[in-house]
């Protein structure tokens, strides 16, 4: 285990740097909403400070303090997403949601450019948090807070908060939240566009915030809404290729899945829908149960034909996230990080929204082979707390060795977020990671290739995290083969934001 | 969730047409509508109490082209008694509410009192409002 003290060393410098580059809107708002907030839900843990999320503000921030030394190579936009706002209303109107999937989308880019890296993030602004903002209080049912609608539902649009994933497809930034349309937004002002209909038949309908793109950019995706599954087919330019509607093979939630070169290929967990529960007033995320005596099933789809489609079976397990999918010889391999049931999202993520600071149920890296002559699938796992896998983009679909995750680094006591980064060599087995010594709350990391580069893994890893004791946000840049080393470079806003869920490096 | 069926009866319930017979106590309907945009016609259909919700619209039904300004139509000699009115807006012309590939609508369509259902059309109950002898107007805001 490597352990750097790699804010220690810099601290000073940083410090100098960022006291130069305040910002007076952010650090306003930010003190009034941690004043009145900050004790009744979070007992001072200052851990949880992101979770409390932004007020609707959009915020920037020309230079961010660098620690270390951003490699020349490393341009472009790292365009990140996930749920900023929590709460509206004062006093006894005050409203917050339960569920961390509940809040607007906030929208952010990194960017990486000769004069240093900025950072800018702004809301992106739905139907639904246009019509609270002005109201100052939530009208929309959410997916896992029992809010009363108090706004007319006619679509999943209607509460659609975009706020999962943000990948730039052509000229187009979509902002994406898996129960309704992709958001288009401005890639360069971040300036909400509206909606996105492929065809007038795919307005309103479901599209995932896990695309899966292919490394010449073709673009894989689906949906699932009232018991219909739709899947998507997208050149790199964001036309569409094909798509089809049919029975979902599943009838609850389906967040991920994974492509190979032939096929789609999707772990359906059997999750129900209490809909008694739902007319009695419960959010579609408390409706949800899990169904631990059924089978999860592994649903295989043709990428050249939809139609053709097959179902094994595996005993029940939850899987939120893939890393990759290959096939050889009619046999698909493919990573994910498995847990057991629901309980991650149901009990732990509400309260960690309530601020108690406690370990969610483990989330570990599981590998499956999926023996399409046999008719056999095969589970290994291992035992590293994880999540959010990533795998070189240049190696979707393809036989990959690597898969990165942020990790737990013993405890688990953390309340969210990990603290350390890991690649796991899936030929050999070993692993290289890095821990902080200080207290951070490590996000998502992505793979930067390398220009030029053709190798898996010769290039960077870049991701985000919450610097527990200053209080505020960074960059990371690793060398994605040499990640106990530590980063090379430590990107420092001076202000934290909310906590992103995913997002994709768009590179100049 | 069903519901997208019911709301997909919408269309050809709004295209029934039945003539309301004269009455004693007869009373003058005006419907006044907003926010439907210039593009298309609007389909009107008005419920009695009596009729089966979003299945027979025995009050009658018209269509009249959408001004950006708002249109208004008017249901002549009512009986006495509760009704309530869906409508549509028949953006490309095709005589009925385009749905997606599931069943949801998207063209836009509003209820009177302005009710509004979670997935699906609101109730009558919802939905209603009383006619008496004299004239009524009713707003409804396309949203």
């Amino acid at each position: 285990m490597n352990r750097r003290h790699f804010f220690q060393s810099v601290g000073v410098a940083a410090a100098t740097v960022a006291a130069g580059s305040a910002l007076p809107l952010v650090a306003q708002t930010q003190s009034t909403t941690g004043s009145t907030t900050r004790k009744a839900l979070f007992n001072g843990s200052p851990r949880m400070t992101p979770l409390r999320g932004f007020a609707g503000q959009d915020v920037s921030c020309e230079r961010a303090a660098i620690e270390g030394k951003v490699p020349e190579a490393l341009r472009g936009v790292f365009y990140r997403n996930g749920p900023g706002l929590f709460e509206r209303g004062i006093g006894a109107n005050k409203q917050r949601y339960s569920h961390w999937f509940d809040g607007d989308g906030l929208v952010h880019a990194w960017r990486f450019t000769d004069k240093g890296v900025s950072h800018q993030a702004r809301f992106v602004q739905s139907k639904k948090f246009l019509a609270e903002q002005a109201a100052n209080a939530f009208l929309a049912p959410s997916f896992g807070s029992a809010f009363k609608a108090k706004m007319p539902v006619r679509n999943s649009d209607d509460l659609n908060t975009a706020n999962t994933n943000v990948y730039k497809l052509g000229d187009r930034l979509l902002a994406m939240w898996e129960g309704g349309s992709a958001t288009e937004m401005d890639p360069v002002t971040l300036e909400t566009k509206g909606i996105v209909a492929w065809t007038p038949e795919l307005k309103h309908m479901p599209f995932s915030a896990h695309p899966k793109i292919d490394p010449d950019g073709t673009f894989w995706n689906f949906g699932t809404l009232m018991g219909k599954m739709v899947l998507y087919h997208l050149s790199a330019k964001g036309d569409l290729i094909k798509h089809a509607v049919f029975d979902a093979p599943s009838g609850g939630m389906v967040h991920d899945f994974a492509v190979t070169h032939k096929h789609l290929v999707f772990l359906l967990p059997p999750i129900g829908i209490d809909y008694a529960a739902m007319r009695n007033g419960a959010a579609f995320g408390q409706a949800l149960t899990w169904k631990g005596n059924e089978s999860t099933k592994v649903f295989i789809v043709d990428r050249n034909d939809f139609s053709k489609r097959r179902i094994l079976e595996m005993p029940a397990f939850m899987v939120f996230h893939f890393g990759n999918a290959w096939e050889a010889n009619n046999v698909i391999h493919v990573d994910f990080v498995q847990s057991k049931d629901l309980n991650i999202m149901s009990d732990w993520m509400p309260r960690m929204m309530r601020g108690e600071t406690v370990a969610p149920d483990a989330s570990n890296p599981a590998f499956v082979t999926i023996d399409l002559n046999r008719g056999t699938c095969a589970v290994n796992m291992r035992d590293e707390n994880c999540e959010f896998p990533r795998v070189d983009p240049r190696f979707v679909g393809l036989r990959n060795r690597n898969v990165y995750y942020p990790v737990g680094t013993g405890a688990r006591e953390e309340g969210w977020g990990f603290g350390g980064v890991m690649r796991i060599d899936t030929d050999s087995g070993k692993v290289d990671r890095f821990n902080f010594a200080e207290d951070v709350a490590l996000e998502e990391h992505v793979i930067v290739p390398k220009p030029g580069s053709t190798r898996e893994g010769d290039g960077w890893l870049v991701g985000v995290g919450f610097d527990v004791a200053a209080q505020q946000s960074f960059a990371t840049v690793f060398d994605a083969l040499n990640l106990a080393a530590g980063p090379q470079a430590l990107v420092r806003l001076p202000y934290w934001t909310p906590v992103c869920f995913h997002g994709h490096f768009h590179a100049a | 969730m069903k519901t997208t069926s019911t709301l997909a009866a919408l269309a050809a319930t709004c295209i029934l047409m039945s003539v309301p017979a004269a009455n004693a106590n007869a009373a003058d309907l005006n419907v006044e509508i907003k926010g439907s945009g210039d593009k298309g016609n609007v389909m009107v259909a008005l419920y009695k109490q009596t009729d089966k919700w979003m299945r027979m619209a025995s009050g009658g039904s018209q269509m009249l082209p959408a001004k950006k300004d708002g249109v208004a139509v008017t249901f002549k000699d009512l009986p006495e008694g509760e009704y309530a009115v869906s409508l549509f807006v028949d953006e490309n012309g095709n005589g009925k509410l385009d749905s997606n590939a599931i069943g949801i609508p998207i063209e836009p369509y509003a209820f009177s009192n302005d009710a509004s259902g979670a997935f699906g059309p609101p109730t009558f109950e919802q939905s209603k409002f009383v006619v008496s002898k004299d004239a009524k107007t009713v707003v409804i805001n396309i949203k």
